[in-house]
């Protein structure tokens, strides 16, 4: 039973983010008629989850809000300010209660019911009936004052999907929920219906045609079907207003079909209607219409039920919840395939056997398949978090008085289920700072002659191996003089030191910084960033700002894509294998003493024309370099980062290479220029190379040896 | 009295007749209507029906008319089986 309650927590609290970027999205567009009836389904469901589950204080709560919900659906509430903040408070409340797993008390029962008191003020006014705890969706229909002036008559198609019995759904339920509305007769449509030795007693075959004369809304019938609408075919057509309707018997579907195609008039129709005989045959019989008509127009039917049959399957989309460590025990074990094939390899080239290289060979291709498939298991697209983000937007924006919008691109990019997780509250302390600090108020945006409203950019897209996610705002960008300031006063720079601009903006990452002269509740503690970088650096990725006074500040996330396994390309350099991932890597060419060159103390090379920096491997790490006689000529690797190109020297180039990442210990963790190790098919160790470290080491003026 | 002539022993159904035992109830009935000319079909001690079983009964009936056989239902039928008929638009196979 835990099992189904922790489901039903986890799909209430997906529900609720839905129904929060409904709301939300309503606020913007208050007739949009579907956000409402979405948002209404969202309760509903929690609803009658949440009852079925026990958890009779959601359950109760979300009756009240589906209330209100329907009064919107209804026109007899409208969208304000006002009850979209309610609502969403009570959204958060429902999140509280699942959380916490109780009844709420006291406090928490008192704040809730100051909310229910409120929505039912506002449902109040527009007149709806009173005792609405009491009230179940069944007492609500049933007896319906059969209000002569107000009755339709509706002609319901319901087709069950055929797995219905499977979700433990009982149609005839819904039939009797119907027959509550008013008065039903409805047909049995059992055409379908295979023979005895071949039917699946398990499934579903049998379709209704119903008729229902009710004074009730359409939306209450649409309320019976509502928990299955997903997996059966639900049609409602008014037929007409008024209590007449007649009998109709099934053969009228074709006959319609013919009158709408124009092969024959209503009268004609009404005519063989008359007689006992399928209209089909009879139309035949009478030479009213050719055999081959009424055969077309019966193709149609079933041509039509055939494509609802298809689109019925089509529905039942493919997704499958998964527990996070079954996957990454998936993870492991592919990495450890790959290490075992990276051994196969090297010892099927060891021997001349051929059929051993064959099976090798294809052992690669199908386990490098396997690990691109594994490792998109986990990759989700960060869209999702980042529209979590606009309610944070929208509640700060209210809180601090200002206008902000907040746009998204990129909400595509995928990035590791984990990387996610771990990004969400560097990016909330990121996104506040924009709104809080970034940008100005509407007034003084007028002032300086900017849009009243504010823009914060999250924005993600692929680099490389890479994924850079920024975070821009269009506000005050960042004050060098207030940095420099602090820094002085937290004795963090020498009162006369030249601080050039991307070492300060850096210094903002110091432990306990913040320029701004009072704490707020929102930020200003000071202890943010720092935390927000140590958490990108866990990640293996890196954070950079870029800021311009009075246009805005842009700060950058530079992550890798997948902390599990890359392509790599296999190198060696005084006698020590190094991994370099593949995809930074352009070309490789010879590289001899007298390519040598330096400028302003750094090594500069000149490729086909154009001058680059480069390093060399051996220097980097003061690796011996054995055999120096012998290697006149080296290799030199064109790599480019997101910044520059830049040329890697090494004593050789092996090839591609399968790389199962694993981490160094942390007393590693500090060594510029390696992110991570890898075991090699003999059992030796490559250091992978971090690109964004080599990249530092080029570009300083002088590199120090490293080890 | 030739064996033609012996009416047919009725096969009796009891007790709730739901999604649970489909797939038993259709075996039985399968079995029954491949050894008898006429089957009848006995649901006086039925307690409940679901859309499973008068889905099985119209698959019985389709079965019968494939092999041209008879199937008959007889009872008496408890009122609130009955209405589950009714309800179901199904009172065609009563």
């Amino acid at each position: 039973m835990e099992n189904f309650k922790e489901l039903f927590r986890e799909e209430s609290l997906d529900i609720l983010q839905k129904l929060e970027q409904h709301l939300m999205e309503l606020e913007e567009n208050s007739d949009d008629g579907e956000k409402i009836s979405a948002a209404f389904r969202c309760m509903h469901t929690i609803k009658g989850n949440a009852a079925m589950f026990g958890f009779v204080g959601i359950s109760r709560y979300a009756h009240e809000l589906e209330s209100v919900l329907d009064g919107l659906r209804e026109g007899k509430v409208s969208v304000s300010k006002h009850l979209i903040d309610l609502l969403l408070t009570a959204a958060d409340d429902i999140r509280d209660m699942l959380h916490s797993n109780e009844v709420p008390v006291g406090e928490q029962m008192g704040i809730s019911d100051g909310i229910i008191q409120q929505l039912r003020e506002i449902v109040g006014a527009a007149d709806t009936a009173d005792g609405l705890y009491s009230e179940t969706p069944a007492s609500r229909s049933s007896n319906p004052e059969l209000d002569q002036d107000h009755e339709c008559t509706y002609r319901i198609i319901f087709k069950p999907g055929e797995n219905i019995f499977l979700s433990g759904t009982n149609p005839l339920l819904l039939l009797s929920e119907l027959r509550e509305l008013g008065e039903l007769s409805c047909i049995c449509n059992f055409k379908e219906m295979p023979s005895l030795r071949e039917i699946d007693p398990e499934k579903s075959y049998v379709s209704w045609e119903i008729f229902l004369t009710t004074s009730a809304e359409i939306n209450n019938i649409h309320d019976v079907f509502i928990f299955v609408q997903g997996s059966s075919e639900i049609a409602i057509h008014l037929i007409q207003e008024g209590p007449d309707f007649t009998e109709i018997d099934q053969n009228k579907k074709l006959g319609e079909i013919l009158v709408e195609r124009g092969d024959i008039d209503e009268e004609a129709l009404s005519g063989a209607l008359h007689s006992q005989k399928k209209i089909g045959e009879l139309l035949v019989e009478e030479q009213v219409l050719p055999q081959s008509t009424v055969k077309a127009a019966l193709a149609e039917q079933k041509h039509v039920r055939l494509i609802n049959e298809k689109r019925g399957y089509k529905l039942q989309a493919a997704h499958v919840k998964v527990r996070a460590e079954k996957l990454d025990t998936l993870v492991d074990l592919v990495g450890e395939l790959v290490t075992a094939q990276a051994r196969l390899n090297q010892v099927s080239s060891g021997t001349d056997k051929q059929s051993l290289t064959a099976v090798a060979e294809q052992m690669e291709r199908l386990i490098s398949d396997l690990r691109d498939s594994t490792m998109s298991i986990r990759m989700l697209p960060i869209g999702a978090t980042f529209n979590k983000f606009r309610r944070l937007a929208r509640d700060l924006s209210g809180d601090l008085g200002k206008k902000v919008e907040l746009i998204v691109e990129g909400g595509e990019t995928e990035l590791d289920k984990t990387v996610i997780e771990r990004l969400q509250d560097p990016l909330v302390h990121l996104i506040r700072n924009c709104i809080d600090h970034g940008i100005e108020t509407s007034r003084e945006r007028k002032t300086l002659g900017k849009p009243e409203t504010g823009i914060v950019r999250l924005s993600a897209c692929h680099s490389g191996t890479s994924v850079l996610i920024r975070v821009e705002d269009d506000g005050s960008g960042l004050d060098r003089e207030a940095i420099l300031q602090k820094a002085r006063i937290k004795g963090l720079i020498a009162d006369d030191a030249h601080v050039p601009e991307r070492e300060l903006f850096d210094l903002i990452f110091s432990p306990g910084f913040s320029t701004a002269a009072e704490l707020s509740d929102v930020s200003g503690r000071g202890v943010g960033m720092d935390v927000v970088r140590r958490e990108i650096e866990s990640l293996q990725g890196s954070i950079s700002i870029a800021s311009r006074k009075m246009k805005g500040t842009c700060i950058t996330l530079n992550l890798p894509l997948t902390l599990a396994i890359i392509e790599g390309l296999l190198l060696f350099s005084g006698g020590q294998y190094f991994v370099l991932p593949l995809s930074v890597v352009e070309e490789c060419v010879e590289f001899t003493g007298s390519d040598e060159a330096e400028k302003n103390h750094r090594k500069i090379v000149n490729v086909r024309g154009s001058a680059m920096p480069y390093i060399k491997l051996q220097d980097v790490f003061d690796l011996e370099r054995r055999h120096l006689e012998n290697k006149l000529i080296q290799q030199m690797i064109i790599i480019h980062t997101t910044e520059m190109r830049m040329g890697l020297v090494v004593d050789g180039v092996i090839g591609n290479y399968q790389t199962v990442i694993k981490p160094l210990g942390r007393i590693y963790r500090n060594v510029e220029g390696i992110s991570g190790a890898t075991i090699l098919g003999d059992g030796s160790i490559a250091l992978i190379l971090d690109i964004i470290g080599l990249e530092k080491i080029a570009k300083q003026s002088t590199y120090a040896k490293v080890c | 009295m030739s064996i033609k002539e012996l009416p047919p022993t009725p096969l009796c159904l009891e007790g709730m007749l739901t999604i649970e035992r489909s797939r038993e109830i259709r075996d039985l009935l399968q079995q029954a209507i491949e050894e008898e000319d006429t089957l009848v079909v006995d649901l006086s001690h039925v307690k409940g029906i679901d859309l499973s079983f008068i889905q099985l009964l119209y698959a019985l009936r389709k079965e019968a008319e494939e092999d041209e056989k008879t199937v008959r239902l007889t009872g008496p039928v408890q009122q609130r089986i009955k209405d589950i008929f009714l309800l179901a638009g199904c009172e065609d196979l009563l």
